[in-house]
């Protein structure tokens, strides 16, 4: 009996993109490093070192910071011992985790009771199976070994580092005779577990679970339970959240990838196959917690339509968030306390803490979500673009980072407090400011999702080949991730600052710590919008969505063949036409631009006419300022005009908006400003990198939303 | 329960039975065969395997007979030599092999033999028996029943010639 599939429209390749299997295995990875440093880190296992944090702060206090003295950092060493010995033992721990994977294919072998299949009593099936996995493209063909004596009719694909097995239950033989259609459909399951590249990460994940509790946690336990069951509470439970959360992902890593191979299963299987019966069969199991597929009924859902594979799970993104959090705390904290040796002097430590305070956490959070959120953002635009109903989910996305970060950092958490707790004020401020940080992550974050999806949805209509759209796919990612590492970046430093500033006592010392981050961020800001660095940023932000539509012609839909599965004789329908309307922008930013040289004109008229010759400098400057905040308005009031559409370009579109309109306004200004007060190049550059980088920052912030609230209540 | 001078017998009778209940499962009865008269307990210990690593999903047990038409045959084997032993003992353990095969119609009477015929009430007690143990192996009544016919329809079949 064949179950047909109902009538669809063309299921769309999910194998075109990077799998979620893929990106739940890189948080894995990430969880499990950074959850090994924290628990070989703990005063348990590293011999009570002096935390990371009172020894900073007494070297601030000491006001050895303060001057470049090169004196020794007050610090024991032992904090640089715990740091290296956590990095050794996490090394350690991922070679045990190695070894592990290297023996599962053994042990699954002995504790299935599995034996090779002799070609005496098999050699059709050995024939048979050898010949799909030709067809399948499986480089090496399996080895079939099976247990004649399980009554199973299922059979299990494992192996190591290349060396691939099927497992063959005795139920499933019978099908041979029986069931021929049902007995290929399962080996096609599992050469697609094969194909899809399953194998060696499910392995590896099992296997790095096994080394993290043995190796990591139930050492951590013992020595707890045994030297100190007072701090249970605050390291136990941390470490305890921390397996949780590693619990959790091996989970989804193990579940992520059925679907996957069901979908891999079918292509081969056709349209008349018998997959969809024999998942139909299955039993629906009723262990939530430890079944390792989905429920048959969900399995053939994605079966019929693959786009429910597309969007980003909230979860993930939660996840992302908390494992990205966890990872900066950790990984700062050691990189740090690395630097903290007595023999090293300020101005090395200062540098290698002020990186990895800087730069670590931003590079490593905007690589994490942007690697994990927006290569999913990408598989979304593409279900999107082909007119399937999914949700991007975009702002969902960035709240579910946003609150996993927040998740992260309290788990994370290590300042040190005073002996008696925190005062409650302090404890509510510095809560409330990291509500605020939080908002400023969601927001960030938003935007920077947003301008993905722009870019994936000009460049996913424009693409003729799976090839270059993991190009297209990696260099997008990459310049979101850059982005996104830029802002995380400046909100953990302000976060983490102001945090220790409110919560911690003596406030002198902490007052130096954040005055030093304030004026660290302070310059970033004023680098990043007063220079031209500002400005080629935006440029690479505009670049990158505008360089898929100038000069391409739109695709047809034998170019966009690579997006669909089992396409057959049916057509796949061709990407609707690009909406970015740049004719459209350049009507709107012109005008905005004549407008502020009509009141420059009226400005420098005035003067002519010495109504200005007698104010003060003081009100001259007031005058440069107004113009730089006007000038500034105009281009956001342009943005807003241009989003008013809304859309999935609305924020694109502002962007470019704001930056034509800029141009002509700031080179304008700066012929304005060098008329009244003389020619200086520093603030000719100053003025016009401030007129651009601003006008584009309140476009994004405020021009495009305003434009496209405005535009759905009318 | 030795039955090393007849595991030959067992297994050919067995596969014959296999082979008309079965043949499904023909590949696998080799294997199932030799890890039978290595421990034929844990042979007759089939566990369903839950959710698996990279497996395909719980699926529905098969219920396979050649562990128990082992078992059955075995047992008949062993009960139907010690019946007869005080008669063949003076005949030597190469005619109790060869008329055990005359009689499971395996191979043609060995010279000289007497092989004695079963009555109807021995066949009988033979099924009835053949039935309990395939019941006590975990198959359902039809199946044992299936199993306890055939096996006895070859012993009637070869007493009659």
């Amino acid at each position: 009996m064949t179950v047909a599939a109902p009538a669809a429209p063309a299921r769309l390749n999910v194998f075109a993109f990077p799998s979620d299997t893929g990106v739940r295995f890189i948080l894995l990875l990430v969880t499990l490093f950074s959850a090994s440093l924290f628990v070989y880190r703990s005063p348990f296992l590293a011999g009570r070192a002096d935390p990371y944090g009172p020894c900073m702060a007494r070297a601030y206090a000491s006001g050895q910071f303060s001057s470049l003295n090169g004196s020794a950092i007050p610090c024991p060493a032992g904090e640089w011992m715990s740091a290296t010995g956590a990095i050794a033992a996490t090394a350690a721990l991922g070679g045990i985790a190695f070894l592990v994977y290297l023996l599962m294919p053994a042990w699954t072998r002995w504790r299935a009771g599995f034996t090779p299949v002799a070609r005496e009593d098999a050699a059709e099936i050995i024939a048979t199976v050898t010949a799909m996995a030709d067809q399948a493209g499986v480089a090496r063909p399996p080895l079939l070994v099976w247990n004649p004596l399980s009554p199973s009719a299922s059979a299990i694909a494992f192996g190591a580092w290349g060396r691939y097995i099927i497992g063959l239950h005795g139920g499933l033989v019978t099908r041979w005779s029986t069931d021929r259609e049902g007995f290929l459909a399962v080996i096609r399951h599992e050469l697609a577990h094969i194909k899809n590249g399953d194998i060696d990460r499910t392995y590896l994940t099992v296997a790095s679970w096994w080394a993290f509790l043995l190796a990591a946690l139930v050492p951590f336990t013992a020595l707890s339970l045994l030297w100190d069951r007072g701090s249970i509470l605050g390291e136990g439970i941390r470490a305890a959240a921390l397996a949780f959360l590693v619990y959790v992902i091996r989970n989804a890593v193990l579940r992520a990838r059925e679907n996957y191979a069901d979908v891999r299963a079918s292509v081969w299987d056709g349209p008349n196959g018998a997959l969809r019966r024999v998942i139909a069969a299955l039993p629906r199991s009723k262990d939530v917690f430890s079944r390792l597929h989905p429920r048959p009924d969900q399995r053939l859902r994605v079966l019929d339509d693959t786009s429910l594979l597309f969007p980003v799970a909230s979860s993930d993104a939660f996840l992302t968030g908390v494992v990205g959090s966890v990872a900066v705390t950790n990984l700062t904290n050691t990189v740090a306390a690395l630097t903290l040796r007595g023999n090293l002097h300020y101005d090395i430590a200062f540098v290698a803490v002020a990186l990895a305070q800087l730069i670590g956490p931003g590079l490593l959070l905007g690589v994490l979500t942007i690697g994990v959120v927006g290569s999913g953002v990408w598989r979304v635009s593409f279900a999107l673009l082909a007119g399937r109903r999914v949700h991007a989910g975009v702002l969902r996305l960035a709240i579910a980072i946003g609150l996993g970060m927040l998740v992260g950092h309290l788990l994370g958490f290590q300042v040190p407090g005073e002996a008696g707790g925190f005062d409650p004020v302090r404890l509510a401020a510095a809560g409330l400011w990291l509500i605020i940080c939080t908002v400023a992550f969601v927001g960030g974050m938003y935007l920077i999702l947003r301008w993905t999806m722009s870019g994936a949805l000009a460049w996913l209509g424009r693409l003729s080949s799976e090839r270059t759209l993991r190009l297209a796919t990696w260099i997008g990612v990459a310049l979101a991730a850059v982005l996104a590492a830029g802002w995380f970046g400046l909100v953990v430093v302000l976060r983490d600052s102001f945090e220790a500033l409110l919560l911690l006592q003596p406030a002198d010392a902490m007052a130096k710590i954040a005055a030093d981050a304030v004026g660290a961020a302070g310059a970033l800001l004023g680098l990043v919008l007063g220079t031209p660095i500002g400005i080629g940023a935006l440029m690479v932000s505009l670049a990158w969505p505008l360089a898929a539509v100038v000069g391409r012609p739109p695709q047809t839909a034998t170019d966009w063949r690579w997006g669909f599965l089992n396409l057959g004789p049916q057509e796949a329908a061709a990407p609707p036409a690009n909406t970015l309307q740049v004719a459209g922008i350049v009507r709107i930013a012109l005008p905005t631009a004549a407008v502020y040289i009509v009141m420059l004109s009226a400005l420098a008229a005035a003067r002519a006419a010495g109504l200005l010759s007698s104010i003060s400098q003081q009100a001259g400057l007031a005058v440069i300022v107004g113009l730089v905040a006007a000038a500034v308005l105009l281009q956001a009031l342009a943005a807003a005009i241009v989003a008013f559409p809304g859309g999935a370009f609305a924020g694109v579109r502002g962007l470019l908006t704001s930056f034509v309109a800029g141009w002509p306004i700031a080179a304008a200004q700066v012929v304005f400003i060098a008329w009244l007060t003389g020619l200086d190049v520093v603030v000719s550059v100053l003025t016009a990198c401030l007129v651009v980088n601003c006008g584009a920052v309140l476009s994004l912030l405020a021009g495009v939303p305003l434009g496209v609230l405005v535009g759905r209540l009318r | 329960m030795a039955v090393h001078e007849s595991d030959g017998v067992v297994r050919e009778v067995a596969r014959k039975l296999v082979t008309e209940l079965a043949p499904e499962e023909l590949p696998l009865f080799r294997p199932i065969a030799d890890a039978y008269f290595r421990d034929a307990s844990s042979t007759l210990d089939q566990r369903h395997q839950g959710d698996e690593l990279l497996g395909f999903g719980v699926n529905e047990a098969v219920v396979l007979i050649t562990p128990v038409v082992l078992a059955v045959v075995h047992d008949i084997v062993v009960h139907l030599t010690a019946r007869l032993a005080d008669q063949l003992a003076k005949e030597g353990g190469d005619v109790v092999r060869g008329w055990l095969q005359r009689l499971f119609g395996e191979s043609e009477r060995p010279a000289g033999a007497t092989v004695p015929a079963l009555s109807q009430a021995q066949l009988a007690e033979v099924r009835q028996r053949a039935y309990d143990t395939a019941l006590s192996h975990g198959l359902k009544a039809e199946k044992a029943s299936l199993v306890a016919d055939s096996l006895t329809a070859g012993l009637a079949t070869q007493a009659a010639t």
